[in-house]
């Protein structure tokens, strides 16, 4: 009697342990940490990085998404839209627009671009044998110049 | 103790180790109670007979321990399915590695040997995870450093004594508790008072070293009065809002370029001008991939990433830490196209910086670092003008040799760059926070961990944190750490000496206990 009472013992008082801690895990993983992951940077007058919620970090740029406009030419200058008809222009206009990620791509001549010189990007971009700037080379996304801007397109192999 | 009820206290178990290395840290001391009473209880058969358990089923119980003990953790560290599974896998392996070690110890019918065979075989277990890449060394003896004055036996025996006291507490516990169970009531209360009483010991001796060890480290903010270490080494964090690693991702370079500008360009700039204590920082630090982009090699990354544009006052050294592309010949060489590297910049002509020396990430993650990833030479510390820092990219502080080496360098303070955050909003960066100060209070020296989204603060060889920035704030920490070196017994031992201690004693014991057995049987 005394075995099963011992035996009853353990259970309940796993049971107890088991559903405070198992209870506050669900609370922890449910409310504590989800809708936590903050996706703005409102203090610094930075809006949404378009990265999409809470995905596993291997996702990546959507492909079944493309083609995106990710920055419409209606804002270019028209330096930057002349530019954008020549040889490594992509990567002028990008250099241009955002220096951080693409100036040290585009301050090759555009000789040493034909040559295949040209620096590598920034921030997951490189720079492809024709001068495209490719985003994401394993999932075949490239940035091409169209007529609305930049644009994101499924790679054509 | 039949199937159900062992199923139960094992489920329970794994419960409380999962917490114990997360959120509840509080629970350490106790976290394997329930696994070694499941362990030590013989099975109860149908038939009302009793009989210890077998070497198999310690195995399997183990295992399962450890794999519920997994599923509580691995969801919440969301590190996506597939390193989910293979967490799995692994943790249920080193329960498993546990029930093996422990079992022929814990057939000895005295308590005092079945205590030290819990402490043997955990330790030993948990060595194995230290010791390749392949492992991910979450070591339940590290969460004592939530509290540093239950963390302070590092200094003496390192993590393997935390985590040999750990099991101590918890095997006498486990052995009250049984013995209560089992109708022994008085003898019982005993040994679950002497747990308690191996927990006031390490805590008294916590106490006492912390009182008797000088504060090595401070938080400075303007016009808030503090007083700076003795020979005090100051930074300025930068910490950025955003896991800029991630960014790598996003679709609208525009704001990249500003996510980067104002996360970490802005503010090493705010830091680069601040005057901690009246005068330039030592070391303004950006963390592990705070520039959000992989870097061309040389001078054209930096300059091309705003770095050379930044202008330390003489004396301060910039701290960068960024992925770079190796360089074309070198990558047709070895067949790695990236490295993880730590720059130090000083001010040259016109107070433009230059790189005046680099350390690199050696322990590279299996798969996702070491296929393409670069791994030069042996570690070394950061030579600055400033003095030589021990340098940990991202998870290296976890790995305890990685320390060891670096201490043999003769490295003053140690300094974590990481982006742990990355990881979204999980347990990780604490973890990875409790084990750096494990190697703080090991080694003697102070300790800056920079994370480029979180966590970042000071710690000294005490293991005391100073407040600092959580997960995804924004914001540059200010402080000092003291570049004088403790010294202790663990950084002059090394983890050779404890470990092959423990190895020989686990031996020694289970060849102690088989012989009796046998002889019993003789008789």
């Amino acid at each position: 009697m005394a075995g099963v009472r011992a035996q009853a013992g353990w259970v309940v008082w796993s049971v107890a342990v088991s559903g405070v801690l198992l209870g506050h895990s669900i609370w922890e993983y449910r409310v504590h940490l989800t809708g936590r992951v903050p996706y703005t940077h409102a203090e610094v007058g930075v809006g949404v990085i378009q990265e999409g919620d809470f995905a596993p970090t291997d996702e990546g740029i959507p492909v079944e998404g493309l083609p995106w406009v990710l920055d419409p030419s209606s804002g270019w200058t028209s330096a930057e839209r002349e530019a954008s008809g020549t040889p490594c222009g992509l990567l002028q206009v990008c250099a241009r627009r955002y220096p951080l990620w693409c100036s040290a791509a585009w301050e090759g001549s555009a000789s040493g671009c034909e040559a295949g010189g040209v620096l590598e990007g920034a921030a997951g971009v490189e720079v492809g044998a024709g001068g495209e700037l490719v985003l994401e080379r394993s999932r075949g996304v490239v940035l091409e110049v169209g007529r609305e801007g930049l644009v994101a397109r499924e790679e054509v192999r | 103790m039949r199937w159900w009820s062992r199923l139960a206290v094992v489920v329970a178990g794994g419960l409380m180790l999962a917490k114990a290395h997360t959120t509840w840290p509080w629970l350490v001391p106790v976290a394997l109670v329930p696994l070694v009473v499941s362990l030590l209880a013989p099975v109860e058969e149908a038939g009302g007979g009793r009989r210890p358990l077998r070497w198999g089923e310690a195995v399997l119980w183990g295992m399962f321990c450890y794999l519920f003990s997994g599923l509580q953790v691995w969801p919440a560290a969301q590190y996506g399915g597939l390193i989910f599974a293979a967490g799995l896998v692994y943790m249920a392996l080193g329960g498993g590695l546990f029930g093996a070690l422990v079992w022929p110890i814990l057939r000895s019918p005295r308590r005092g040997e079945r205590v030290w065979g819990v402490v043997l075989a955990w330790v030993l277990a948990d060595a194995t995870r230290t010791m390749t890449p392949w492992s991910y060394p979450m070591v339940l003896g590290g969460n004592l450093a939530f509290e540093p004055a239950l963390a302070q036996l590092a200094s003496v025996g390192g993590l393997w004594l935390l985590d040999g006291v750990v099991a101590w507490m918890s095997a006498w516990v486990a052995e009250g508790l049984w013995a209560w169970s089992e109708g022994a009531r008085r003898e019982g209360a005993r040994w679950v008072l002497g747990g308690a009483g191996v927990f006031a010991g390490v805590l008294l001796f916590g106490v006492v070293r912390l009182a008797w060890l000088a504060p090595g480290a401070a938080e400075w903010s303007p016009g808030v009065e503090a007083a700076a270490p003795s020979s005090p080494r100051t930074f300025a964090l930068v910490q950025g809002g955003h896991p800029n690693w991630l960014f790598a991702r996003a679709t609208v370079l525009s704001r990249l370029d500003e996510v980067v500008r104002a996360g970490t360009l802005e503010l090493l700039d705010a830091g680069l001008a601040a005057r901690p204590w009246g005068r330039p920082v030592d070391f303004a630090v950006t963390a592990e991939n705070a520039l959000g982009q992989v870097l061309v090699g040389g001078e054209v990354g930096l300059e091309a990433a705003g770095i050379l544009a930044r202008r330390p006052a003489p004396g301060t050294v910039l701290i960068v830490g960024a992925t770079r592309y190796v360089d074309s010949a070198r990558a047709e060489a070895s067949g790695a196209r990236f490295e993880n590297v730590a720059l130090a910049l000083e001010p040259g002509e016109g107070g433009r910086p230059g790189v005046v020396d680099a350390v690199y990430k050696r322990q590279l993650v299996p798969f996702a670092e070491s296929l393409y990833w670069r791994d030069p030479g042996p570690y070394h510390g950061l030579a600055t003008s400033r003095g030589r820092l021990g340098v940990l990219i991202c998870y290296e502080s976890i790995y305890p040799g990685v320390t060891e080496a670096l201490v043999d360098d003769g490295v003053g303070p140690l300094l974590v760059v990481t982006n742990d955050a990355g990881l979204r909003r999980s347990y990780v960066a604490e973890i990875h926070a409790r084990l750096g100060i494990v190697r703080a209070i090991e080694s003697g020296r102070g300790l800056v961990h920079a994370g480029q989204a979180g966590l970042t603060f000071f710690a000294d060889a005490g293991g005391r944190r100073t407040p600092g920035l959580g997960l995804f704030e924004r914001g540059v920490l200010y402080g000092a750490v003291t570049e004088e070196v403790v010294w202790t017994p663990y950084a002059w031992s090394g983890r050779a000496g404890w470990l092959g201690g423990a190895l020989v004693g686990w031996a020694v014991l289970v060849m102690k206990v088989r012989w009796r057995m046998k002889a019993k049987r003789v008789a």
